[in-house]
């Protein structure tokens, strides 16, 4: 009898004690989840980007943030047309070889270029990577106007005519198996501005993607890109109204989604009360005017829709919704008027996607 | 002496008053051993008025355990602690206090009840002085961990007290009607 | 020696199930996103802030490129006014926390950043 009571209270006296630290080791285990690793790098293409993955181990994340990043740098580096780097050939050199002498860049230059040459055939022009020279006029009165907005000033009928008649005869010639690139026409140059970060950033996930890494996202300065989920639920994009600074929409997504916007409010500068934005239409030699204050362009590739988002910038709606609808995997997109009137195809029309 | 002999006034005071002083000691000792959650404690000082009750009564039991607060926040707390101490010392007493005089549970029950009430407590003062509710996220860890550490004190409290009066530290309870 | 009344043993009982059900109340909440948010200002890559969403501040966010006024308010962050020369920074608006994810506030020129960190993740 005085045994079994002795082994009652041994029992109870260990179940107290396990108890105990079962409530000592919950809270810091916490009701966890995967674990969310992010990564915020400051400057490639001239803006800003923010890398996240989720991931059991800190350093499986480490390892993929890393590489992100510098895999980033890199490209920005290739693709920069302002800057040269010490020891390295990237867009910058093509240009100041332009009608000089071919030019031998990295491979994933010539991809990139040979996609910016599809890019363009496939837009019909409204994407032109070698508009290069109208595109540096407008980049040099944005930045001065920027600095100096009493003495801004657009470029003139003289200047972009000009740049114009070079940029229609210019091409560009991939000599894949010398590994070169060529501008034969003197003053033509490459902008690859509407097509750099979307094809980088795809290029970037898809290098990722290969090596095992899933459940990420990545917004390279404004070009989103996703793959797999967020720890078991899917990502958000929320879509909100430049004039207003609210949501309009938002769309829910696993699996591999790119996201890009192209926006007059984003590059611009002012001359005498007129603004003056980014993306220049081809045909006209001025910033498009179709009305567009946004176009966000939905897809699985976010090179494409880097282009897309571009190029339906520079097309009214019924044009920009043919284009669209020409591809192999569908798009989606949103566009925004300056009255602030919404169109939607797609998943954005759903309003709620999958 | 005999172990059912009543104590007089002189020996219930000291008594109380020792008694306090290791409820003093046990709430230093405790503050030592980490807790996850802020407010989490074994509570180990509440055997005393745990035990006081069936002995002393009420009245002396309030008084140690408010001393024993009161003096533990002067020597080893700040005004804040001293504060969350007395809301969960009143809030815990009061049940403990309920629960004895009606008889509801035994010594067990009671302490595991003043253990949850000692942190449901802390809660509702430490809602007032921040201002909100968010912390309340904190109280299924405070209920269960009150719930273990009552459950502990009062088992232990259980096994002590007979021995306690036995050896003639505390009296038996006054059981008489009149 | 009886360890546990019948009755009490129904308490502990009780008090177990209600603190279990209690636990499963904050894990099905945790699902919808609940939680605390802070707003991460960063400069060059190096976190210099961390600002609770939950308390309306304005923080003057000053470098040797420029400045900006950072507002927290009405649980979203956003960049009142600063003198760079694009204002993309302004431009952006309010970000909060059903946005965390993938979006985030920059001012190029300022080499500054505003994201949104769940509080408690370093």
């Amino acid at each position: 009898m005085h045994r079994r009571s002795v082994l009652r209270r041994a029992a109870f006296s260990l179940a107290l004690v396990f108890l105990f630290c079962l409530c000592a080791m919950l809270p810091s285990c916490g009701l966890m989840r995967q674990r969310s690793f992010s990564r915020t790098v400051d400057g490639p293409f001239d803006t800003a980007a923010l890398i996240r993955i989720y991931a059991d181990k800190e350093d499986d994340a480490n390892a993929f943030l890393d590489l992100f990043e510098s895999e980033l740098r890199e490209w920005d580096k290739l693709a920069d047309i302002y800057y040269e780097y010490e020891g390295l050939n990237n867009l910058r050199t093509l240009n100041l070889a332009a009608g000089v002498a071919p030019v031998a860049l990295d491979p994933r230059l010539l991809d990139l270029l040979e996609y910016g040459l599809s890019a363009k055939e496939a837009t019909g022009g409204r994407v032109d990577l070698l508009l290069g020279s109208v595109l540096s006029l407008w980049h040099e009165c944005r930045t001065a106007g920027q600095n100096d907005p009493e003495h801004a000033r657009v470029p003139t009928e003289a200047e972009l005519s000009e740049a114009a008649k070079i940029a229609s005869a210019a091409t560009l010639v991939i000599d894949r198996a010398a590994g070169t690139a060529f501008l034969p026409i003197a003053g033509s140059s490459v902008d690859v501005g509407a097509v750099a970060k979307g094809y980088a950033t795809e290029a970037i996930c898809r290098k990722l993607e290969s090596l095992g890494f899933t459940d990420f996202a990545a917004n390279v300065g404004g070009n989103l890109r996703v793959s797999g989920s967020a720890a078991g639920t899917s990502w958000q994009f929320s879509v909100r109204d430049p004039n207003g600074s609210k949501t309009i929409g938002q769309i829910e997504r696993t699996g591999k989604t790119a996201i890009a916007t192209s926006g007059s409010y984003q590059r611009y500068y002012t001359v005498d009360g007129v603004r003056y934005h980014h993306v220049i239409d081809p045909d006209t030699n001025y910033p498009a005017a179709f009305g567009w204050v946004s176009v966000s362009v939905l897809c699985d590739d976010a090179g494409v829709a880097d282009v897309l988002s571009t190029a339906l910038f520079c097309l009214d709606y019924d044009a920009g919704v043919s284009l669209i609808s020409g591809g192999s995997s569908p798009v989606s997109a949103l566009w925004i008027n300056e009255s602030g009137e919404t169109f939607a195809v797609g998943a954005f029309a759903e309003g709620g996607g999958k | 002496m005999k172990p059912t002999e009543r104590l007089s006034p002189a020996r219930r005071v000291a008594t109380a008053a020792v008694l306090c002083a290791v409820s003093l000691l046990f709430s230093y000792l405790e503050s030592f051993i980490p807790m996850p959650v802020p407010g989490m404690k074994i509570g180990l000082a509440n055997l005393i008025p745990l035990l006081l009750l069936p002995s002393l009564g009420i009245p002396t039991a309030a008084c140690v355990s408010l001393l024993r607060i009161g003096l533990s926040a002067l020597l080893f707390g700040s005004p804040v602690s001293f504060l969350y101490s007395l809301a969960g010392g009143i809030v815990s007493f009061a049940v403990m206090a309920l629960v004895f005089r009606f008889r509801l549970f035994g010594l067990t029950g009671v302490s595991v009840l003043g253990g949850v009430c000692h942190n449901l407590g802390q809660i509702l003062v430490a809602i007032f002085a921040l201002g909100t509710v968010r912390i309340a996220v904190l109280l299924p860890w405070l209920i269960l961990s009150g719930t273990v550490a009552g459950l502990a004190v009062g088992l232990l409290g259980g096994a002590i007290l007979p021995r306690l009066r036995r050896a003639g530290v505390l009296p038996e309870e006054e059981t008489k009607k009149e | 020696m009886k360890l546990l009344s019948r009755r009490e043993i129904v308490l502990l009982v009780s008090l177990l199930l209600i603190s279990g059900a209690l636990f499963l109340l904050l894990f099905l909440l945790r699902g919808s996103g609940e939680g605390e948010w802070d707003a991460v200002i960063a400069y060059r890559n190096k976190t210099v802030a961390r600002l609770p969403l939950e308390v309306d501040t304005v923080y003057l966010f000053e470098c040797e490129e420029g400045v900006n006024r950072i507002v927290i308010e009405g649980g979203a962050v956003r960049v009142e006014s600063a003198d760079c020369k694009n204002q993309v920074c302004v431009e952006h608006g309010t970000l909060v926390p059903a946005e965390a994810d993938l979006d985030f506030i920059s001012c190029a020129p300022h080499r500054l950043l505003i994201t949104l960190e769940r509080r408690g993740k370093e």
